[in-house]
């Protein structure tokens, strides 16, 4: 009997044993069970009865192998129940596909988490069918598996011995393209917060807005998903794989239709934020995977909080380590934060007098710490439109369009940077930054005398030229120019 | 820290024309040349970019031109006069309404780098006991002490009730020296109070650090002045009465995207223009 543990992300096949022979009646499971997988004992007692079969009241034991690893979670259950009805000889055949799911003491069948990257593992061990719970089915069946969808023991027993075949779970329905809450077009003026925005799609680049409350940075934000490019194959599977772990699967769209906007509101806990917890599940930095994550009021999230950003940011993956149980999981997120000027929002507004003094501004910026800002490329204003300017009714460029110059920035930056493991321009390693990030020489001028002159620090050095790279992707340039060096450097604002 | 009676002959000569002169006077640093003009600039804690930029115009262009610039080392216009006096290389003189020892121990934190500068360049100077913690009657004393050791004053920005316009109230009739007033938006409540001064008289509209300077015996460099008609000049213009985004900029100069575009990065870069925290860019000179 084949199932798969699960920890974080990472997974292994586990064959279930089970052995009756004559001697006291017992029941025990060994192979490093925790609390959960102990307790499938009564679970599968109790289903194995209700169901209508018989209990063997002689000497069972289970064996869970690998023995060495502890295993997790209660997906383990229908694979103990079938195989104590093997080794008592009420099941016949043989079970060839991977078994998950959970066993309720009447014998119905229920959901578990963490289907997908189990299945993708079986998968890759080359077992392409899967009895799981009903509700799972669909996740197994989009990643091409033969899902049988379960949803009594009796049931699986029955089909199992061929007396009522059950047809695999269909195939759902490829994601069509989803309806975007905010189209880009709906927002007047804010062309270089636009402009930003749409790098930071393209690149990878992290952004903070800054404006007074009301002027729209929260749409803007909202914005983002309708012009990121379409997930890439394999990133949509280890999204997915995610989202399914967290056990935020829709059933009916077991994969995802679009790039993650994960939005976690500033009274969120670190827990919440990073991820963790026994079994450790997966943060909201870990389900922004390959999408965006966007902190409104960023200021308002706790200092500890936002410090634990700091290593996603930096590799792409936070690292969970509780007793007994260490989980990595991805967390290559772009990051959008929306700010305040100062407490009370008024700081240079055009319309209102801002109240708050110079030392309650400078404590309320310094809420987001140096090496947080040293990580974020793009710091751009947001200011109040001015009513006139609202009610123009101009064409203006739809997510569309942008979109399209996003998608085709992309594709030359996939172009340049394959093999290495890297997506985006954000993504380069310092020495890709040498190789790729060539000046013209304008470019190099300007650039120059931006060093002398000590407008750059050595640190934001090469996050300028990854900036600069992408603004000059999007105007397919060889060449970083002077012009797309110069727009770098007005987006990187304050040092 | 020193502790200096009128009778010593290092005590500021200015305190001594005062009916009752501070006596202990504490110091904390070293006490600029009696002789050398001083002017006081004060203003308001809650200061607009406007009002922060000319106070540190203002106490640059004095300084570099020789005088001792003297203020509270309040948040807002005076920190501003202060390190703008010390940027230029010039000397100041923190008058403080409270004990050194207490400003030492629980002055904001955010200024107490600002004093430790101010100590290698001037001095901070306190007529309170060292342990006196600043009250409400303390600072209005101060103010008096303020504006004894000024040859002039200059209010920045004031809204009404301002401890600035008490300082210029001590000025003009305890002291009898000249009180600068720097005009402001009109409307804008932070400068109620400095506005009106002007309109009821009782204070010479300032136009110019010259005028300051000229009652001092002193020149100072010509205040850049936007007024040509290329591109950076108008920026410059633009940026006058306050800070700006990029599209602002850009819609007000009438130029293209790349065009505003790499203007802005090269007066940035020239050193004309910086960011702003809030993402925007402020005028630096």
């Amino acid at each position: 009997m084949t199932t798969c543990a699960l920890w974080g992300l990472e997974t292994a096949l586990v064959s279930v044993e089970a052995d009756v022979s004559n001697g006291l009646p017992s029941f025990s499971i060994v192979g490093l069970p925790d609390t959960a997988v102990s307790e499938a004992r009564e679970r599968a007692r109790a289903a194995i009865r209700n169901s209508g079969f018989e209990f063997p009241l002689r000497r069972i034991v289970v064996n869970l192998a690998p023995a060495e690893r502890r295993k997790e979670g209660t997906g383990f259950d229908l694979a103990i129940g079938l195989a104590i009805l093997r080794a008592s000889e009420q099941l016949n055949a043989d079970v060839d596909g991977l078994c998950l799911g959970e066993l309720s003491l009447d014998g119905t069948i229920r959901p578990v988490r963490g289907v997908m990257p189990r299945v993708l593992r079986a998968r890759d061990a080359g077992i392409e069918r899967a009895y799981l719970p009903a509700e799972n089915a669909p996740e197994a069946a989009a990643l091409g598996c033969d899902a049988f969808p379960l949803r009594t023991l009796r049931a699986a027993v029955e089909h199992l011995d061929g007396r009522v075949r059950l047809a695999p779970a269909p195939t759902p329905p490829p994601a069509t393209d989803p309806v975007w809450d905010v189209d880009l077009g709906d927002i007047a003026g804010q062309d270089t917060p636009k402009r930003a925005l749409e790098i930071a799609a393209a690149g990878g680049h992290n952004l903070l807005f800054i404006g007074p409350p009301g002027t729209g940075k929260t749409m803007l934000a909202r914005a983002m998903p309708s012009i990121l490019p379409p997930l890439e194959p394999d990133e949509l599977l280890m999204a997915s794989a995610i989202h399914s772990v967290a056990g935020l699967t829709d059933p009916e769209r077991p994969l995802l239709a679009a790039r993650p906007f994960r939005a976690p509101h500033h009274t969120a806990s670190r827990l919440a934020l990073v991820g963790g917890g026994v079994p450790p599940r997966p943060g909201e930095v870990s389900l922004a995977h390959s999408g965006t994550l966007f902190l409104d009021e960023i200021a308002e999230f706790p200092a500890g909080v936002l410090e634990t950003l700091r290593e996603p940011l930096e590799e792409g993956a936070i690292t969970i380590s509780r007793a007994g149980a260490a989980a990595t999981y991805p967390a290559r997120f772009t990051l959008v934060a929306a700010q305040n000027p100062c407490p009370c929002g008024r700081f240079g507004d055009v319309e209102a007098q801002c109240s708050c003094l110079p030392d309650a501004i400078a404590r309320y910026r310094s809420r987001i710490s140096d090496p947080l800002l040293d990580r974020i490329d793009m710091r751009v204003a947001v200011p109040r439109i001015p009513y006139r300017e609202l009610r123009e009714r101009v064409q203006r460029e739809s997510s569309a369009t942008v979109r399209a110059r996003v998608r085709h920035a992309r594709d030359r930056m996939r172009a340049r940077l394959a093999g290495s493991g890297r997506r985006c321009n954000a993504e380069m390693t310092k020495r890709q930054v040498e190789q790729h990030c060539q000046l013209d020489r304008a470019g190099e001028q300007m650039m120059s005398a931006a060093i002398s002159a000590r407008r750059i620090s050595a640190r934001g050095y090469h996050r300028l030229l990854r900036v600069s790279r992408t603004i000059a992707d999007l105007a397919e340039g060889d060449d970083i120019s002077a012009d797309h060096l110069a727009l770098a450097l007005l987006l990187r604002g304050h040092t | 820290m020193i502790k200096l009676s009128p009778r010593d002959p290092e005590y500021p000569p200015r305190l001594r024309r005062l009916a009752r002169p501070p006596d202990p006077l504490w110091v904390w640093g070293q006490l600029p040349d009696p002789q050398d003009p001083t002017v006081g600039i004060v203003g308001t804690r809650r200061l607009t970019q406007y009002g922060q930029r000319i106070a540190r115009e203002l106490a640059m262009a004095l300084a570099r031109a020789g005088a001792v610039v003297v203020s509270g080392l309040a948040q807002g216009v005076d920190s501003v006069a202060h390190s703008a006096a010390l940027e230029a290389a010039g000397r100041t003189i923190a008058v403080l309404g409270e004990g050194l020892a207490y400003y030492d121990e629980h002055g904001a934190a955010r200024r107490r780098q600002l004093a430790m500068r101010i100590r290698k360049q001037g001095a901070l100077i306190s007529e309170w006991a060292l342990d006196v913690r600043g009250i409400e009657w303390t600072y209005p004393r101060r103010n008096l002490t303020l504006a004894a050791l000024s040859d002039a004053l200059i209010v920045v920005e004031a809204p009404e009730g301002s401890g600035a316009l008490i300082t210029a109230d001590r000025m003009r009739r305890d002291i009898r020296r000249p009180v600068f007033i720097v005009p402001g938006p009109l409307g804008a409540s932070t400068w109620e109070g400095s506005n009106r001064y002007i309109a009821e008289g009782k204070g010479t509209l300032l136009a110019s650090a010259q005028q300051v300077a000229s009652y001092l015996g002193l020149t100072v460099a010509a205040m850049p002045r936007a007024s040509g008609n290329g591109a950076g000049e108008r920026l410059l213009a633009l940026l006058a009465s306050g800070p700006a985004d990029a599209d602002t900029i850009t819609a007000g100069l009438g130029l293209d995207g790349p065009k505003a575009t790499t203007l802005i990065a090269e007066q940035v870069i020239a050193g004309a223009i910086a960011p702003t925290p809030d993402g925007r860019f402020a005028r630096v000179r």
